[in-house]
C-alpha cells in the first residue's frame, strides 16, 4: 500500500464515517445486511468472476450456512464462533463434493449440477422439519456471541460484521489479487495457451469455488444471527439471482464491485417501492441491460491497478537449460482416420529441429500428443529420460515443455507485459517473474511492453507467444508454423532469435512449411506423411531423399530446396 | 401401485416434458447456449392458455383448440426473447447468454406474479370435460406432443427452412457465406423453442395447475432430459424425458413428490460423474 492508497482510504472512511453519523436503527440493519451479502458477493465472484464458471449453488451455500450456525446455536447451545466456522465449512464441503466430480466438465454440466444440488438443498430445508422447522423455520436463532460476548444490534454488530467483511476481503486478495489477477484472466480466456504454459486450472477453480462457497456459508449463518430467524427462503433461488445481479451490476472481478453490489441490491427494494409488485421484473431487466450494456459493471468504470513494466531494458539470457526430448511409437487415431501411426522423434538438446510434410501428414497432431493437449492412444514422451506421457498438458509444460501457437490464443486488451507475467508459475516471487519477463520479451526482441495485444502486429504477436512460453524457462521449445504470414525481413528476423536461443543450450522444433525459412535454419530435419516418418537427417540429406520428393516437395521444388542450402 | 394408469400418466406428462426438452436442445444446437428462461415459457405457455379460455364461451373451452393460439403467442414472444437477450450478447462467452436467458426467465415470473399472483390457476383440459376421462386426455396429451415432434422432425429433416437451420447451427460461417439468412434462422429456432415450451406449458396447465414459480424445475427437467439424452441430441432429448416423468411419476406415487424430486436431482449429480458424455454419448466433439 502506497502513501496516496493510505490517504485515499482515510479519506473515504472519513466520509463513510460522516454520513453514517445520522444514521437510524433501520439504516444500520440494511447496512448490516449489505456487509453480510458483501461476503456472499465476494465468494461468488471467485466463481463467476475469477475461475469463470457459472455456479447457481451460492444461495444455497448461504442456506446451508444460516441453517447449520443457527441450529447450532439454536438447540445445541453452541458459542457463535465455532457455529459460524462449522456454517462456512459445512458449504465449503458441500462445494468440494459437488466439485469434484463436476468442475473438469464443461460450464454448462457445472450450472447444471449446482442448480441441482441448490434444489436438494431448498427440498431439504422445506421438508426435512424435525430439522429445519419446515416451511415455519428455525424461530429464536440468538444474536451474534462471540466467545461468550453477546453482540449488540445496531454499531457494534455492523463493527463486527465489517470486520468480518475486512478479513475476507484481505482473503480474496490474497487469492486472487496481483499476478494471480492475471493468471487467472489468462485461464479464462485462453485455456489451451494456460494449459501450455503450465497453469493448473482445474486446482485453481476447485480452490475457488470452494472457498467461494465457504464466504456464502459464512455471510448465511450471519444473517441468521443477524435477523433471527432462518427460513426456507434463504435457500431460495431469488436469493441466488440477488447475488448474481450484486455480482454483475457491481463488476464480476473486482472486490470493491462486490461491496457496490451488495449495497444496491440491499437498498433496491427500498428504491424500488415505486413499482410495487413490479419491482423483482425490474431487477431483471437490470441485470439484462447490465450483461449488454455494461458487463464489467460499475466496477469497470473505476481505474484498474495494473502492472507496469520494468522502465530498464533487460538483455537476453545467455543460457538455456535445454533438455532432450525423445518421442517413442505415438499414436493416434480419430474415428477410421489415423492421424499419427507409430512416429519416432529426438529432439537433441541446443539444437532446432524442422518437421515437415503436406498438410494432413499429422505434424500439428504430432505436437499435440507431444505436450499432452491431445491424449495418444500409445507411445512415450521423455525429456532427459524422465516420463512425461502420464502426465496431463499443464503437468507437461511445468516439466520443461513449452508450445507456441500457429494463431496464439491471447486477451487482446491485456498489455504485452501482462501477458508474460500471466504465463508464469504462481509460486514465482514477483521479482523474479518480473525479471524472467523482461528476460523473455527481450530474448524474442519485442518492445512495447505497455501496448495492448490487439495492438500489435501478426509478427509481434507470434513473438509475444514465444516470449510468454520463453518465461517459463522451459527445456524444450515446439512451435507450429511460426513464419507463417511473416514478411521476408520478418522471418529473418524471428530465425536470428531462435538461432539465439538454440545456441544457448534450449532444445527447439519447428513445424514449417516455409522452405525459405526452415533449411537454413534447422539443423535436422523429419519428414512425416499419412502418420509415418518418411525421412530424418540434415536438411540437405531430407530434400534429396526420393520419398521427401515424392510425397511432398516434388521436383522441382527440391531441386530449388537443394539450391537453397548451396547446392549439396 | 404400479399400475398402466399411472405409466399412462408419466407418460403424458413426459410427452409435455419432451416438448420442453425438445425446444432446449434446438437452442443449444443454434446457438450453443442454454436456455435457463425454458421452464419460465412452459409456465408462460400456462398462462396463455388461460387467457385464451377465459375469452372463449366455455362450450368451446377444450385446449387442443387454444394450441394454435399459444403456439403464435409464444413464438412472438420467442422472437422478442432473441432479439433482446440473445442477438446483442453474439460472439460473447457463452456465460453472458447463460445470465441474460436467467434475467429474461427473472422478468417473465415476476411480471406473471404481478399480474395474476402467485395461487395457482387451472389451464384449459385438453379435450372438454363431456368428451372423455382422465385416460383418454392423457392418450390426447400424448398424441399432440407426438404429433408436434413429429412435425419438428419433418421440418428439421425435410424442408429447406430445416437444412437453412441445421447449416446455421453446424457452421453460421458458412452457412452466411452460401447466403444462408443466419441471424433469422437464429430467431426462428428460439420462435420455434418458445412455442414448443409454451405447449407444453399448455398441456399441463390442466392436470399440473400453473403458477408463476413453477418455471425452475421446469427448466430443470428439461435440462436433465438434454443431459442425460446426450447433450445436443434431438432424439435423446424427448426420450430422456420421457423417462424421467415415467420415474418421477411412479416414485411419487409410491414414495411422495418430495423424494421423487431429490432422487432425480441426485441421479442426474451421478451421471455427470459417472458418465458425462450423457447416457447416449455426446455428440459434438472437440477439437484442440
Amino acid at each position: 500500500m502506497t502513501g496516496r492508497h493510505v490517504i485515499a482510504l482515510g479519506l473515504a472512511v472519513a466520509v463513510a464515517a460522516a454520513l453514517l453519523a445520522g444514521v437510524d436503527d433501520y439504516g444500520l440493519r440494511l447496512l448490516t445486511l449489505a456487509a453480510i451479502y458483501a461476503i456472499a458477493v465476494l465468494g461468488y465472484q471467485l466463481a463467476l468472476g475469477h475461475a469463470g464458471v457459472l455456479s447457481l449453488a451460492q444461495g444455497a451455500f448461504f442456506g446451508v450456512g444460516a441453517y447449520v450456525s443457527g441450529i447450532l446455536t439454536t438447540t445445541h447451545g453452541w458459542d457463535g464462533a465455532p457455529a459460524l466456522a462449522a456454517g462456512a465449512l459445512t458449504a465449503a464441503g458441500l462445494a468440494a463434493f459437488v466439485a469434484v466430480p463436476v468442475l473438469r466438465l464443461e460450464t454448462h454440466y457445472f450450472a447444471l449440477a449446482t442448480l441441482a444440488i441448490a434444489e436438494v438443498v431448498h427440498l431439504l430445508a422445506v421438508n426435512w422439519t424435525e430439522m429445519t422447522g419446515g416451511a415455519n423455520g428455525i424461530y429464536g436463532v440468538p444474536p451474534l456471541a462471540l466467545f461468550g460476548f453477546v453482540v449488540a444490534p445496531g454499531w457494534p454488530l455492523l463493527i463486527a460484521v465489517s470486520g468480518v467483511l475486512a478479513a475476507m476481503i484481505a482473503l480474496a486478495t490474497w487469492r486472487v489479487g496481483g499476478r494471480r489477477r492475471l493468471v487467472l484472466a489468462l485461464a479464462r480466456t485462453a485455456p489451451l495457451a494456460a494449459d501450455c504454459l503450465g497453469i493448473a486450472r482445474r486446482a485453481l477453480r476447485f480452490e475457488l469455488f470452494v472457498l467461494g462457497a465457504g464466504m456464502g456459508g459464512l455471510a448465511g449463518a450471519l444473517q441468521g444471527h443477524t435477523v433471527g430467524v432462518v427460513s426456507p427462503a434463504v435457500t431460495d433461488f431469488a436469493l441466488m439471482v440477488s447475488f448474481l445481479v450484486a455480482a454483475l451490476i457491481g463488476g464480476r472481478d473486482r472486490i470493491v464491485g462486490a461491496v457496490i453490489g451488495a449495497l444496491l441490491v440491499v437498498h433496491l427494494p427500498e428504491w424500488l417501492r415505486l413499482f410495487d409488485v413490479y419491482y423483482l421484473a425490474i431487477y431483471g431487466v437490470a441485470l439484462l441491460a447490465v450483461i449488454i450494456l455494461a458487463p464489467a459493471g460499475l466496477a469497470g468504470l473505476l481505474p484498474a491497478a495494473g502492472t507496469r513494466p520494468p522502465n530498464d531494458p533487460a538483455s537476453p539470457p545467455r543460457r538455456w537449460q535445454g533438455g532432450s526430448l525423445d518421442a517413442q511409437d505415438l499414436r493416434k487415431r480419430f474415428g477410421g482416420v489415423v492421424a499419427v501411426d507409430g512416429v519416432d522423434i529426438a529432439l537433441p538438446t541446443g539444437r532446432i529441429t524442422g518437421i515437415i510434410g503436406p498438410n494432413g501428414s499429422g505434424k500439428t497432431t504430432l505436437l499435440n500428443l507431444i505436450t499432452g493437449l491431445v491424449a495418444a492412444d500409445d507411445g512415450s514422451v521423455t525429456i532427459d529420460r524422465a516420463r512425461l506421457d502420464p502426465m496431463a498438458a499443464d503437468q507437461r509444460a511445468r516439466a520443461g515443455l513449452a508450445r507456441g501457437f500457429q494463431h496464439p490464443e491471447v486477451d487482446g486488451e491485456q498489455t504485452v507485459w501482462a501477458a508474460v507475467m500471466a504465463a508464469q508459475p504462481l509460486n514465482r516471487s514477483m521479482a523474479r517473474a518480473r525479471a524472467q519477463g523482461a528476460a523473455a520479451l527481450a530474448a524474442m526482441d519485442l518492445g512495447g511492453w505497455s501496448r495492448a495485444i490487439n495492438d500489435l502486429t501478426p509478427a509481434e504477436c507470434r513473438r509475444l507467444d514465444i516470449a510468454r512460453a520463453l518465461a517459463n524457462r522451459p527445456r524444450v521449445l515446439l512451435l507450429d508454423e511460426p513464419a507463417a504470414g511473416l514478411t521476408d525481413g520478418e522471418q529473418t528476423a524471428l530465425a536470428h532469435d531462435l538461432r539465439r536461443l538454440a545456441d544457448g543450450g534450449l532444445t527447439v522444433a519447428v513445424v514449417e512449411h516455409g522452405m525459405r525459412f526452415l533449411l537454413p535454419l534447422a539443423d535436422r530435419v523429419i519428414c512425416l506423411d499419412r502418420g509415418r516418418v518418411i525421412a530424418v537427417g540434415t536438411p540437405a540429406e531430407v530434400v534429396a531423399a526420393p520419398a521427401v520428393i515424392d510425397s511432398y516437395l516434388g521436383r522441382e521444388a527440391g531441386a530449388a530446396a537443394t539450391n537453397l542450402l548451396g547446392g549439396a | 401401485m404400479f399400475s398402466p394408469e399411472l405409466l399412462l400418466a408419466g407418460l403424458g406428462l413426459g410427452a409435455a416434458y419432451a416438448l420442453a426438452a425438445l425446444g432446449f436442445v434446438l437452442i443449444i444446437n443454434a446457438v450453443g447456449a442454454v436456455n435457463f428462461a425454458q421452464g419460465d415459457f412452459v409456465m408462460a405457455g400456462g398462462y396463455v392458455a388461460v387467457v385464451v379460455t377465459a375469452l372463449l364461451p366455455p362450450s368451446l373451452a377444450p385446449g387442443l383448440l387454444a394450441l394454435p393460439l399459444v403456439l403464435v403467442a409464444m413464438a412472438v414472444l420467442g422472437l422478442l426473447f432473441s432479439a433482446l437477450a440473445y442477438l446483442p450478447l453474439r460472439g460473447q462467452p457463452a456465460v453472458a447468454v447463460f445470465i441474460s436467458t436467467i434475467a429474461v426467465g427473472l422478468i417473465l415470473r415476476q411480471s406473471v406474479n404481478a399480474v395474476f399472483g402467485a395461487a395457482p390457476r387451472a389451464g384449459p383440459p385438453v379435450l372438454a370435460p363431456e368428451m372423455a376421462g382422465a385416460m383418454f386426455s392423457q392418450v390426447a396429451t400424448i398424441a399432440a406432443a407426438a404429433l408436434l415432434v413429429a412435425a419438428v422432425h419433418g421440418l428439421l429433416k425435410h424442408t429447406q427452412f430445416g437444412r437453412h437451420l441445421r447449416a446455421s447451427a453446424q457452421d453460421p460461417e458458412m452457412a452466411a457465406a452460401i447466403g444462408v439468412p443466419v441471424t433469422w434462422m437464429v430467431m426462428a429456432t428460439f420462435a420455434l423453442a418458445t412455442a414448443l415450451a409454451g405447449v407444453a406449458g399448455l398441456l399441463l396447465s390442466h392436470v399440473y395447475l400453473v403458477q408463476p414459480e413453477d418455471g425452475t424445475t421446469y427448466m430443470l427437467k428439461a435440462y436433465i432430459a438434454v443431459t442425460l439424452g446426450g447433450w445436443g441430441r434431438v432424439g435423446g432429448a424427448v426420450l430422456g424425458a420421457l423417462a424421467i416423468a415415467v420415474f418421477e411419476t411412479l416414485v411419487a406415487a409410491l414414495v411422495s413428490q418430495v423424494m421423487a424430486e431429490v432422487l432425480l436431482y441426485l441421479l442426474v449429480l451421478a451421471v455427470l460423474w459417472w458418465r458425462p458424455q450423457g447416457l447416449m454419448g455426446e455428440i459434438a466433439g472437440r477439437r484442440a
